[in-house]
Formats: C-alpha cells, structure tokens, sequence
C-alpha cells in the first residue's frame, strides 16, 4: 500500500541500517597520483528513527560518498541498505523519497522561495490543492519570518536565507530520511552559527532522521545525537560526544575530538614510573597495568594538565607564548615537551611574566596509546561529575 | 648632505589615514564605498588583525596595503614614506592569500625561491634561506615535489615559507585558514605566529571569525560597513564593546540580545521583557538612569548566565531568567546551552557552563542566574553602548 | 507518539514504485559515439588504404595493383616539389600564426578592459572565408593594391610582386594569418583562467612584466599551447582552400601543396594515385604527431 499523505510527517520518518557498505572507485584515467580514493571500506551504520547523526573527517574521508550512497546518487559495490525493513540498495534516488540539502544550496536562482518549495508539486502531478495546504502547513512550522522568504526571488537570499528555504524544500516533500552535505560551510563564521542553531531547532521539531555531513568536529558535536567519525573510507568510530571525547577508538579519533586538539608526547614506562624526558611521574597502578614496560605516548588534553610555578612540580615547560581568550573566560600556554608541542588551559590572569611552568597531569583524565601505530592502551571513560 | 634614500632607513611603522576605496558600479554608474575613511597606525612588531563579516571591506583594506588595489583617497606611510602609488614589488611586504597562491608548475622549492629570484638574490643566499625557511614550517622533505602532490595543510605551509624566507617589511595575510580542515588550523595558526615572532615585522591579518581574531592579534579591529567599528585588544572588545555591532559580532555564542524597558523603582533600575524582569547592577545605575521609562537593548553574555547553584555572586529572583532548554552542545571546558524563554515570544538564549548538563535537562524548565555586573546597554536608535562614553 | 512505544515496524513504500537503476542506459549513450567514430573515422581510412593499391575506378572493375600507385608517385618530381612546399608553409604559418598571437594576446591581458574589448573586436570580426579571400587579392593587387602603395609609396621601395613572385609567395600566404590572430583566442580563454592570485603574489614577490609572464603564463597556457600546434600542423600540413582560391598555386608551382597536386590528380581522373599521395600524407602528419607526442611530454602539474 501507497503511503498516505496526510498523515502526520513524522510517522512517514524511517531508521537507515548499512550493513558492509563497500564503494571502490577506480580513479580517473590520468588523475595525478596521491589523490585520496574517497570510497567506503565495509562501513556499516544503523541510524534510529529520528536521529541526527553527523559524519566528520578530513576531507577525502568518503563522509560524502557515504551520504550519496544513502541517497542513491552511488550505488555500493557491496553491502545492503535499509530504510526501516525495505532493501533499497538498488533503488533510484528519486524512489527513495530522500530529503537533500547542498552546500551550494541548489536551489532555482530566477524562481521565488515559494516556487521553490512548489516545483515538486508540479513535477509529482499533485493537486493545487494540496500544494497549497503543504506549502502552508510547512511555512508555519519553519517559523516566524518564514513566509517573507517566500516571496522573494531566490538571488536575493542571503546564504543562511537560502539554506533555511532549502530545508523547508525538503520539508515539503516529506522525505524519509534527511541528508545534509555541509550546509553551512558557505557562510561567514557568525552567520554560521545562527544557522546552525536553527537547522538544530528544525530536526528536533519534525524529529527527522538526518545525517549530517561536515569537515568541522564542532559543527558535528553540535548538530548530531551520535558523531561517525570516518577516515580513508572507513568508519574509525560512531558515539555520542563523550564516548568520542572520553573513549576514543584510537589515536585518531582521540586528536580529532577536542580543541586544541589532545597533545602527544612520546614517554617510556620504567621502574614503575612514567618518565617524559628527565622526568619521572609516578602512575597509578590501575593504569600501570594496562600499560607494556618501554615506550608508549601519553595523551593529555589542554584542560588536564595540572599547572604549577613552583620548581620540583612536575615536568618543566618553558612557556613560548600564550593564547588569552576572552570568549571563553581561559588562556592557552604554548610550549614544548620532549620535543612535542604542548597547549595547557590556564586561567585568564596567567601572568605575562612566567617564563616557565611546571605540569602534571591529571591522572583520571589521561590518555594512554603505543608508541607506534594507533592503538589506544588506556582511555580515561566519562568523568563522574558528582 | 643628508641620505635621502628612505628604503634604507629601518621603517618603523605603518600609518593609514583617512583611507577610502570606491568602486564605481559599471552598470548603474553608482559609486559603493568599500572602505569609507578608516586611519590606524601599526606600531614596528605589532600584529593587527582586521575582522568583521564579509562585505565589511577588511580585504580590500589589505590590498590597498599590499598595492594591489589603488587608493581613492587617505594616505598610507611606510614609516616616512608615503607609499599610495608605489608599485607592489617595490613595497616590499610579503602577503599569505586565501588560496595561497602556490605556483602548480613549480616545485616547493621554486615557489619559495621565488622572490628572492625576482629580486635578484645570490645563489648562495638562495641554496642557504629556502632550505632553512623550508625547515621551519617542517616541509624540508618535500622540497623538489609539485605542489598537487601536497596536502592543503602542507600549501599552506609552502606559501608561508615564500613568505618568510624574504626579509620584508610588512606581513599581510588574508584569510590564510579558511580553506584549512578544523584540525589544521590550530597548528597552522601557531605556524603564523611563528612567523610574527621571528620577523618581528608590523603585520596585519585578515579573517572573518571572531575567535581567530580574538586568539592572534595584538589589537583587533572590528570593521562594519567600510569603517572600523573599535579597535582594541581582545579584552578591551570583549568588556568594553562601544556598539551593539561589536557586542554581537565578538564572542561565541554570540551575545544574547534582548529588548527590555527600563523602569525604576524606589532607589533601583530594573529591566523589563515579557519573560523576566532583572535588577540593575549598582554600576550601571548612573548611566541608565536617563532611560528609565523607555525600551532599550540589552546584552547578556552566555558566559555570563550560570547555573543558580553555582554563581559565584549573589543569586535572587530579581537576577534569573527561566528557559526551556532546547539543545546542550557539550565541549572539553562544560557545555553551551541554548534555550527560549518561557513567553510567547519564545526568545532563544544561550548560556556556556562551566559544567556539564545531563541531556535529561533536555525540554525542562531551569533557571539561570545572570552577572548583572556584566551586562551591556545599548541605544536602540544609535546601537551604540550606553557604558563606555564615546 | 508518545516516548517508549516501539518505532514503526512496518516497511517504508517506495515513494515511486521502485525503479532500480539501470547500468545499460551508460552503454545506450555511447553507442552513437561509436557509430559515427566507425563509419566517419575508422570505415573511410580502411577503405582509403585498400584503394590506394588499387586503379580506384569510379565505375567498373576494380584491379589491384600492388604498390604501383606508390612508385609512380615516388618517381613524380612534382610529389617531393609538392611536400617541400607544403613543409615549408607549415613551418612559416606555425612560426608566424602560430607564435605571435601568443604574445599578442598577453599584452592584450595587460590593457585595460575597455581597451582590451575593442582590440578583440577588431581582430574578431566574422569574416567568411571566400570574402576575406577575396579581400586579401585585392589587397596584393601589383597595381592598385593598397600593400604596394605601402611598399612604394609609403616605405619608398621598389614594386613588390607579392602573389608572383616565386621566392616570397609562400610568405605572402601566410601573412594574413598573422593579422587574423590565428588562434589567439584560445590563449585568451587559457589566459582568463590563471587564478589573478598567481600574477599578484609574484608582483607582491617582486616579479616584473616579463618574469610575470616567462613564470607564470607561459608555464600555464603550456597545454593550450601544446594543443594548438597540433591542430596546426595537422591543420597547415593539408592547406588546400587558401592558397588555391588565392594563386592557383602558381608561379610556376611555387605554393603548390600536397592536397593541391593531389586535387590536380584527381581532376585528371586518376583516383588511385590520388588515395595513394592521400595515404602518403596521412602517413607523414600521423609520423610528425607521433614524434611531436614523443618529444612533448604532459605534465600533469597544470
């Protein structure tokens, strides 16, 4: 049976299962060699019936891949896709009632906002009718303001305007699963983050399942429930923000979470001590054991370190220069460690003056990985806050 | 007799005044003003940076020092020199563009070598600077690849090694990290200070977001419209800012906006919304008491709304404000909280805590307490603040 | 819904009755490509090559005659006069046409707009073919010609013979091309889309003019300029409407080309030895490709 149309929008919503998505391309002939493949290595993804889940990762990651791949504009090589219980692996990307939305927008430039959203009546036949009651229906719910947009000519949006008439273009439309490849990364920085709050706003209401793609891991923590974190075609991780930040899979993961990102500093286990450099710290013997004797890296992030002027007080650190942020009430102190570049969070009023500090990290929030390869060997989990 | 050749002397600063760019529209014959009477001075080893939202004319601004964009009118000295119709190459300034600008057909090498070539250096003084400029930015081992063999990341680097491997006298950047993945942007950003630090060269720096600004720069001016809005270290912007554009524009989350009425009770100010009436600081009383009876804008800064429990000031009904809360986007440091206030205007807020909300607060009422002592005022007719006198 | 009820469990429909694609429709795009490929390109070479071992009769009998066709041609002095020819105006319509446009249209880069426009107007302007021939004969009229009144007139010299005169009727073809800009526009395109950041941060690195132009221009209209002058010498090597409408190839033969001398075989009814010097010269243009391609590499930085 046909889905009927005046139900609700949100019973019409689907969950995405990808079970071994394989996606090779075979690179152009003569395309300059070192160019990132881009495909997908056995990804498999399940995405709950109204979730967001946000796919970050450097670019050539196949985050884009993946996102054509759900909407059928690729076909995979192998593996299976299911919207609810139903294979649409084969299916066409107009079958599959999918919900695009473009960083170059991809609207109809000469048309007005509401001849945008319109253009799909006329090309499914539907009655004007009905157009009408969905293009009414969808403008009260995108919001105060939204039926200005509608009549104005496309060309004269401005970048977060245009978006917010893309979205509602796949609203009407009442798409099974939302995709969003980079929406925002047009805008300016600030008109960025009003968009994004209000593309935010917009999934919780029509609880939609989406997956959002973007290069930029605040984007990603602030838009998804769970963040996929993907690299050279494979999905290295997939969690909330804490498991990301707090458990991350793998020494990747662990530096791509987090700004400044988590500092790596090459240190060697002996004598039942941590030694960086000249310095022996003395581990816990939780962690201890989790860890082979010889070398290792310790991973720790800006906010962990425990800082002290006071000579004896842990690991030396002269201090090369130092990052005040008002924004954010904290300061970064720049500096090096055995070589490795160090950034430690330090109250705003840190003295011009201190040429040198002395760090310690804080034991229960430390990261442990081998020394080569990616292998985490010790994670610090979530905090308990109480 | 006196020396009168100015390129030997050391200049000392840059100084622009009164500059104005029109670009004349060739279809309508109109005339825009893309920078409208801007002065500032750069002190020898300072770092400006130029920041505001795009069409502000902070780019053009730089390519009029750079020359690459004449002058319409306004001066601009290199030290003692006036330098409106001198010639790019002859002014001697190194700039870092958008898309870098890495010549494709060159090696790394060449692309470095490049202006010391132009400039007719010795082969020696070019056999010894690039590899060392090279070493710098940590791409000494790619230095006879082609550049389509690099990563953005590593472009970048290139083209600041072309940058420092000269001596000149003045560092232009524009927009270097915009086309740079999140996580290369820290480091590319110590990479450029870096740079600063080792020229000790006056330099200006060119971006449309806030943070970057507030994280490199020595002084900062916040551009709107073709003008310099302030300009000020970041500290100076951020508890000081003379208008509602600069309140807005620095900060993230932005400041929090709302349209209240002053009204005045016994010895008190309050400001009044639909969904909360607060109590004025004690400071501010002097200053707002003119307003009383009338609307106005009010800023709240989301660092500056806490959890009541936690404040660190005194905490009353006449100092919160209720909310739904709406999303809880978590970071290292707590996490920031968007909510809307209770009314039917449903006004969205931010506040950024200093600890973590269990995603169980997700659609709940809460109270946050607001630093009173912190807000900022501003004039709705003029959008200037009403607490820093101009 | 409220929280805790278990998701919908039945299938979503496709929202229009599942339609799978169809990987054969790339084949259905192709096939017309490869159609005319075969019957335009393939199918007359093949037949090209048979014939010119044969007498090629149009009607009647056809009779194989070996490499007949190419020894007589072999022993015809006016085959090797007629390729020397051709050589020789290939070479100076490259170095002439094919060079100086280039430089051309760099300055042209550097003028105004304004004045830019007007200048690709001039050297634009929709000529036909047979019209500006015929301009062009006007032109090297010996004596009402506005170039010999240059030549005497203005330039004091003595009368030009222009189109007669065996030595320098080769140049004289070539020299229009000159100031048709030949392929400038292409170098024009090609030159448009160097990114304006590269010419500004070598002004910025201290470049000049010249080394703007030695560094960054040339370097990047390389693969325009590779694929020019192959079109150019596949292009002048069979030179034929030019030359014919404009001298016959006279004096005496002197810019008789090898499309031409093989136009007079043919209109001798001698069709065998016409596909013969036709397959002789497809064998030199595809020898001259070959070893341009060899000696020209691609590089794949641009």
């Amino acid at each position: 049976m046909r889905a009927t149309y005046h139900l609700p929008l949100t019973t019409l919503m689907a969950s995405v299962t990808l079970t071994n998505i394989t996606k090779h391309y075979t690179p152009p002939v003569g395309a300059p060699a070192g160019l990132p493949p881009s495909g997908l290595e056995n990804v498999s993804l399940t995405i709950a019936d109204g979730e967001t889940v946000s796919v970050v990762g450097p670019s050539g990651c196949g985050k884009s891949t993946l996102l054509k791949v759900i909407a059928g504009l690729e076909f995979a090589d192998q593996g299976k896709i299911l919207y609810n219980n139903y294979d649409v692996t084969q299916l066409a990307p107009q079958a599959r009632g999918v919900g695009m939305v473009f960083q170059d927008y991809a609207l109809y430039p000469s048309k007005e906002g509401e001849d945008n959203l319109g253009y799909y009546f006329e090309v499914r036949k539907k009655t004007p009718e009905e157009k009408e009651r969905r293009l009414r229906e969808t403008a009260d719910m995108m919001g105060i303001g939204f039926e200005l947009l509608m009549d104005r000519k496309v060309d004269t949006l401005s970048g977060g305007e245009k978006q917010r008439v893309g979205i509602a273009r796949c609203i009407v439309r009442e798409p099974n699963v939302f995709l969003m490849d980079e929406p925002i990364s047009n805008l300016d920085a600030k008109l960025r983050e009003s968009t994004r709050t209000e593309i935010k706003k917009l999934l919780k209401k029509f609880g939609i399942t989406t997956l959002y793609v973007t290069h930029d891991q605040q984007e990603a923590i602030f838009m998804g429930d769970r963040i996929a974190v993907m690299r050279l075609g494979r999905l290295e991780q997939i969690g909330t923000f804490d498991e990301l930040y707090y458990s991350p899979a793998n020494l990747f993961v662990a530096t791509l979470i987090g700004t400044p990102p988590l500092n790596v500093i090459p240190a060697e286990v002996r004598d039942s001590a941590l030694w960086l450099g000249q310095t022996a710290l003395p581990l816990p013997a939780d962690i201890m054991d989790k860890l082979p004797a010889g070398a290792v890296r310790l991973g720790v992030r800006p906010e962990a370190w425990m800082v002290s002027h006071q000579p004896g007080d842990g690991i030396p650190m002269p201090v090369s220069r130092v990052e005040r942020l008002y924004t954010e009430r904290a300061a970064f102190a720049g500096g090096q460690i055995s070589g490795t570049a160090v950034n430690v969070l330090v109250p705003l009023d840190f003295p011009e003056s201190a040429k040198q500090i002395h760090l310690q990290p804080d034991w229960t929030q430390v990261y442990f990985f081998a020394a080569t390869g990616e292998t985490a060997l010790h994670t610090p989990g979530a905090p308990d806050l109480f | 007799m006196r020396a009168t050749c100015h390129f030997l002397l050391p200049m000392s600063s840059i100084t622009v005044s009164h500059l104005v760019k029109q670009f004349a529209n060739p279809e309508s014959g109109e005339s825009k003003r893309a920078v409208n009477d801007i002065s500032f001075t750069l002190g020898e080893h300072e770092f400006l940076v130029l920041v505001g939202p795009s069409g502000c004319g902070k780019t053009t601004t730089l390519r009029m020092l750079a020359g690459l964009e004449p002058v319409s009118s306004g001066e601009i000295f290199f030290g003692e020199k006036r330098v409106n119709e001198t010639r790019p190459k002859e002014r001697n300034v190194a700039m870092v563009f958008q898309d870098y600008a890495v010549f494709p057909h060159m090696t790394v090498y060449e692309n470095i070598a490049y202006g010391l070539r132009s400039r007719g250096a010795p082969a020696a003084m070019i056999k010894e600077r690039v590899p060392k400029a090279a070493q710098i930015f940590r791409i000494e081992h790619l230095l006879q690849r082609k550049p389509r063999q690099l990563s953005g990341g590593e472009r970048q680097r290139v083209a600041l090694s072309r940058a420092m491997v000269r001596d000149a006298d003045l560092y232009l950047y524009d927009e270097p990290l915009a086309n740079l993945d999140a996580q290369l942007r820290y480091q590319a950003r110590e990479d450029i200070m870096a740079l600063h630090k080792e020229k000790q060269k006056p330099s200006v720096y060119v971006t449309h977001d806030q943070s970057e600004a507030m994280a490199m720069g020595d002084r900062i001016a916040v551009m709107n419209g073709g003008r310099i809005e302030q300009i000020g270290s970041g500290a100076e912007l951020y508890e000081r800012p003379n208008s509602l554009f600069v309140a807005y524009f620095i900060g993230t989350p932005s400041i929090n906006l709302f349209d209240v009425e002053i009204l005045a009770e016994d010895q008190a100010l309050f400001a009044v919304s639909t969904a909360f009436r607060l109590r004025l600081a004690d400071s501010h009383l002097d200053a707002l008491r003119p307003y009383s009876g009338k609307r106005i804008k009010m800023g709240l800064r989301p660092e500056d709304l806490h959890v009541p429990r936690l404040a660190t000031f005194l905490v009353s009904p006449e100092n919160q404000i209720q909310g739904v809360v709406n999303v809880v986007e978590p970071s290292s440091t707590g996490c920031a909280v968007y909510l809307s206030t209770l009314d039917e205007t449903s006004r969205d807020y931010v506040a950024t805590l200093r600890t973590r909300m269990p995603a169980t607060y997700l659609g709940k009422e809460v109270p946050l307490a607001a630093n009173m002592a912190k807000a900022h005022y501003f004039d709705p007719a003029t959008e200037k603040s009403i607490l820093v006198a101009i | 819904m409220t929280i805790g009820t278990p998701a919908i469990e039945t299938p979503t429909p496709p929202v229009d009755g599942g339609k799978t694609a169809n990987r054969w429709q790339y084949w259905i795009f192709a096939i017309p490509a490869i159609i005319f490929q075969f019957f335009w390109g393939w199918y007359p070479m093949l037949i090209a090559i048979f014939l010119s071992m044969t007498n090629a009769p149009i009607r009647g009998a056809i009779t194989f005659q070996g490499l007949g066709n190419f020894e007589r041609l072999f022993a015809d002095p006016l085959v090797a006069d007629s390729f020397k020819i051709t050589f020789i105006y290939a070479a100076l319509s490259i170095t002439l046409t094919f060079l100086i446009p280039i430089f051309v249209a760099i300055l042209l880069m550097e003028m105004p707009p304004n004045l830019m426009r007007v200048m690709m107007l001039l050297w634009f302007v929709p000529l036909s073919g047979i019209a500006s021939t015929i301009f062009w004969q006007y032109l090297y009229n010996e004596q009402f010609g506005i170039l010999q009144y240059i030549a005497t007139g203005v330039l004091g010299m003595p009368p030009q013979a222009f189109l007669s005169s065996e030595r320098w009727v080769l140049f004289w073809l070539v020299f229009p091309g000159i100031l048709m800009f030949g392929p400038g526009l292409y170098y024009m395109t090609g030159l448009q889309s160097i990114p304006k950041s590269y010419y500004e941060a070598a002004e910025i690195e201290g470049a000049g003019f010249w080394r703007k132009i030695w560094t960054i221009s040339l370097p990047r209209l390389r693969p325009i300029i590779s694929m020019t002058l192959l079109f150019s010498i596949i292009g002048t090597m069979q030179e034929f409407s030019f030359p014919d409408l404009m001298t016959r190839g006279g004096p005496n033969g002197a810019s008789r080309t090898v499309v031409m001398y093989m136009f007079n075989i043919l209109s001798n009814g001698r069709y065998g030895d016409a596909t013969a010097l036709a397959v002789m010269l497809f064998i030199v243009i595809m020898a001259m490709v070959l070893v341009y391609r060899t000696v020209y590499k691609d590089d794949p930085d641009i």
